[in-house]
């Protein structure tokens, strides 16, 4: 009997404690909960007012101070004409693919998400299921945006027959250029003419070497070899006018050739120490200490950004190679699968590659605070006052822009006459299909992370660790590649009918 | 009557088991409900399509890691980088816990301040640290040595140097919480053991290996038990960040973590990591079951479960 009473009694003390407990346990998931509330709410509680808000992702190189600013003269700018506000929502360029791959994992909401052949890979994202089709989309809301480009680019954002990235108008083609200092041009009277390979430079490197202490004559970083100097396609890796289609080996003899060249500049002391552990292209000249640099696209008008981001040393551009179509994918903006209004998103689009004034906004930001318009078409811009892009190719068509001050006059026609004289790869349309080869890639390119960037700046000799790199290749699967990629070849060769 | 029983053994300890009901709660929303997930492995995952939704394709994704050729050679760097820590962090942790013990209480706090402080810095933060040891040009340690007339090395471009490099970082960054552990089990230990071996004129190092280990074995086997769990699991953190990702030290440095943290971050295949990290996390479990089992056959009292 006591017994009993005694339980019950315990059971009771213990029961108000449990309560306690518990009491205090809730009030912790509600304060969760509750933050969790607020901070949607606020999400949604500031801006303008009942109107459907679309994000926008997209690349750039800094963070700047100005964003809102810019952003609510950006939803000015479109409240009428698209009845939405936009949420400018960039990312810097080294944690793009990262951070919006994992956005796409977890579904976030977003609209627009810019993508490129380089950065968070479009062809790869689009065949996971990350786009929405666009061809409904471009019919009804976008006809001005569909005119505004030729097939040629649009082509550039289809899989499978379907339109799922909207191509930026910009440079489509690549013109591998050396970049050089335009204060070592003059002071050693370079002859800029008689420089049509990379060897030509090497006598040049030599004079800077001996001639001017503390600057660095080459600068590379991770390596700078591209197969379109060497006259090899750069779609298919075959040699152009090879009748044979005969696909070529990651490592080629060009490429041999152009490790042991780099690597006796880098013994005589002509490239930059840290080459091969630099992450970013940019650390090459930022410093403003480095002379020559290689530069793969060598589009008009990056004289006016190397001036920009070098500490403001003139540079000139000396291209190495007729410039090869390379196609439009190189920016693109697509919608996302996870876009609550795809109509809206795609208005927005429209109105951004159409509508000069939004896209000077979003690409200088706003006129007398952040630049100022010039004679004729220049503008003046500003670093430091608080909004600086450098990256007009980022948001869209580049023809609406207004020239900053030291760009080409005819930075446009330039880009317009480049784009339709490039030699268009005969191979255009062929397209790898890698699905069954996944892991295959994968450990190609946990090989190139181990050795390409010290072979490629000469770090490491080439006559000691080129054959371990092409065997560790082959163990990796480059050869079930390159062998599938032939099959492949061969069958959009035979359907065309060329052989 | 068997569940009577456990009714009542659940009844006796309700204050306990209240206690550990927000844990339990955690562990079950945060790994248990997740585990669904694991069939992601076995497909191919598409967003648009979802988990259930994606195509069957069996063990495919599990052959990227088993084709390559270094799949030997990470496996070798994670446990034996792996065993490099335990070893040496549970007998250094070990040493400085008894010495803690026998110092001066005045002087503790100031120690176990400084050694614990490097434990709640970040990887990337301790990179720079490092860095300022080992950069080429203005890097102490370069400094030092071009000052005494010797070459100056360039650390991060050779592999042979990584695995001192990586097992002193490791061990400045863990050894103030292990220490503080064995610490806190030190002070369990009951005065009166102590007392009586004075009585019989024990001498300090007889109270240490004699006292002090052997109270102290349980929750060291408990501690190297949980460790050898995670033996497949390198410290990302650490092989990625203090060797700067550097492809001329990989063959020291790589660890299964930071191969596929490379080799997928181009490929962004859901399905193809969380392959690897069923895998990984498969052979900890087999791994923490025999050292348990292990254990249990030399002492029962000493095993985990």
């Amino acid at each position: 009997m006591n017994n009993r009473k005694a339980g019950k009694f315990r059971d009771k003390v213990l029961s108000r404690r449990l309560k306690w407990i518990a009491v205090l346990s809730l009030a912790a998931c509600l304060t969760f909960a509750a933050a969790g509330c607020t901070k949607s709410q606020q999400a949604d509680g500031d801006g303008g007012a009942d109107l459907d808000e679309l994000i926008w992702y997209y690349p750039q190189n800094k963070a700047n101070a100005d964003l809102q600013l810019v952003n609510d003269e950006v939803n000015r700018l479109i409240a009428d004409k698209v009845h939405a506000r936009v949420k400018l929502q960039p990312v810097d360029f080294a944690n793009y693919e990262q951070k919006l791959n994992t956005l796409v994992a977890a579904s976030d909401p977003m609209d627009i998400v810019w993508t490129s052949n380089w950065l968070f890979p479009w062809d790869a994202n689009a065949r996971k299921g990350v786009f929405q089709p666009l061809d409904e989309l471009l019919e009804r809301d976008g006809q001005k945006l569909k005119a505004s480009m030729s097939p040629r680019f649009w082509n550039d954002g289809k899989q499978d027959g379907k339109q799922l990235a909207v191509p930026n108008y910009q440079i489509a083609a690549t013109r591998p250029s050396l970049i050089i200092q335009k204060r070592f041009v003059d002071k050693y009277k370079l002859d800029l003419g008689a420089i049509r390979k990379i060897d030509d430079i090497e006598p040049f490197l030599k004079q800077l070497k001996e001639g001017e202490p503390g600057i660095v004559p080459f600068g590379t970083t991770r390596g700078f070899y591209t197969n379109h100097i060497y006259g090899i396609d750069w779609r298919a890796t075959v040699y152009r006018n090879d009748a044979a289609y005969r696909v070529l080996p990651d490592v080629t003899p060009e490429m041999k050739q152009n490790f042991a060249l780099v690597h006796a500049w880098y013994d005589k002391g002509y490239i930059n120490q840290d080459a091969a552990t630099l992450n970013n292209v940019s650390d090459v000249y930022n410093k403003g200490n480095t002379a020559v640099w290689f530069d793969f696209t060598g589009k008009p008008g990056s004289e006016a950004e190397f001036k920009a981001g070098d500490g403001g040393f003139d540079v000139v551009l000396v291209p190495l190679a007729k410039p090869s179509f390379t196609g439009a994918a190189s920016s693109m903006n697509a919608i996302s699968r996870t876009s609550k209004h795809p109509d809206k998103a795609m208005r927005l689009l429209e109105l951004v590659n159409t509508d000069k004034q939004l896209y000077n906004t979003l690409v200088y930001g706003i006129e007398g605070k952040h630049y100022t318009r010039l004679d004729g078409n220049y503008v003046r811009l500003n670093p430091d006052a608080g909004y600086f892009t450098n990256t007009d190719w980022v948001f869209g068509n580049i023809r609406n822009e207004y020239l900053p001050e030291g760009a080409p006059a005819d930075k446009i026609e330039q880009t317009v006459r480049i784009n339709d004289e490039a030699e268009v790869s005969p191979y255009y349309d062929f397209v790898f299909r890698t699905d069954d080869l996944k892991a295959e890639l994968a450990n190609v390119k946990a090989v190139n992370d181990e050795y390409y960037a010290a072979l490629a700046t000469g770090t490491i000799d080439p006559a000691k660790y080129l054959p371990i790199y092409e065997e560790k290749l082959n163990k990796a699967g480059s050869e079930r590649i390159r062998a599938e990629k032939q099959k492949q070849l061969d069958e959009w060769v035979e359907a065309k009918g060329k052989k | 009557m068997k569940r009577k029983k456990a009714f009542r053994f659940f009844g006796r300890n309700i204050e306990l088991f209240t206690l550990s009901l927000p844990a339990v709660i955690y562990i079950f929303i945060m790994s248990y409900i997740p585990m669904f997930g694991v069939v992601i492995a076995f497909k191919n995952y598409r967003y648009d399509k979802g988990i259930l939704g994606s195509e069957w394709i069996g063990f495919k994704n599990f052959e990227f890691l088993f084709k390559t050729e270094t799949a030997l050679r990470i496996t070798r760097n994670t446990v034996l980088y792996n065993l490099g820590y335990m070893a040496l962090t549970t007998i250094a942790a070990l040493t400085v816990a008894i010495l803690l013990n026998e110092i001066a209480k005045k002087w503790l706090k100031v120690y176990q301040t400084a050694l614990i402080l490097p434990f709640f810095l970040s990887w990337v933060v301790m990179s720079y640290i490092t860095l300022a040891f080992l950069d080429h040009d203005n890097g102490f340690i370069n400094s030092w040595l071009a000052s005494a007339g010797m070459e100056k090395i360039q650390w991060y471009f050779e592999a042979k140097y990584w695995p001192y490099i990586l097992n002193i970082v490791h061990l400045w960054k863990a050894i103030g919480f292990s220490a503080m552990v064995y610490y806190a089990g030190i002070l369990g230990i009951d005065g009166e053991l102590y007392e009586a071996a004075r009585i019989d004129g024990a001498k300090r190092m007889q109270m240490v290996t004699n006292i002090t280990i052997p109270q102290l074995t349980p929750l060291i086997i408990i501690l190297l038990i949980l460790s050898i769990g995670n033996m497949f699991r390198g410290d990302f953190g650490l092989h990625y960040f203090i060797p700067n990702n550097n492809g001329m030290t990989f063959a020291t440095t790589d660890i299964i973590d930071t191969y596929i943290y490379r080799a997928l971050s181009e490929i962004a295949d859901v399905s193809m990591a969380s392959a690897v990290g069923l895998y990984q996390s498969f052979v900890g479990f087999v791994l923490v079951v025999v050292a348990n089992f292990t254990v249990r056959r030399f002492n029962e009292d000493n095993s985990l479960f």
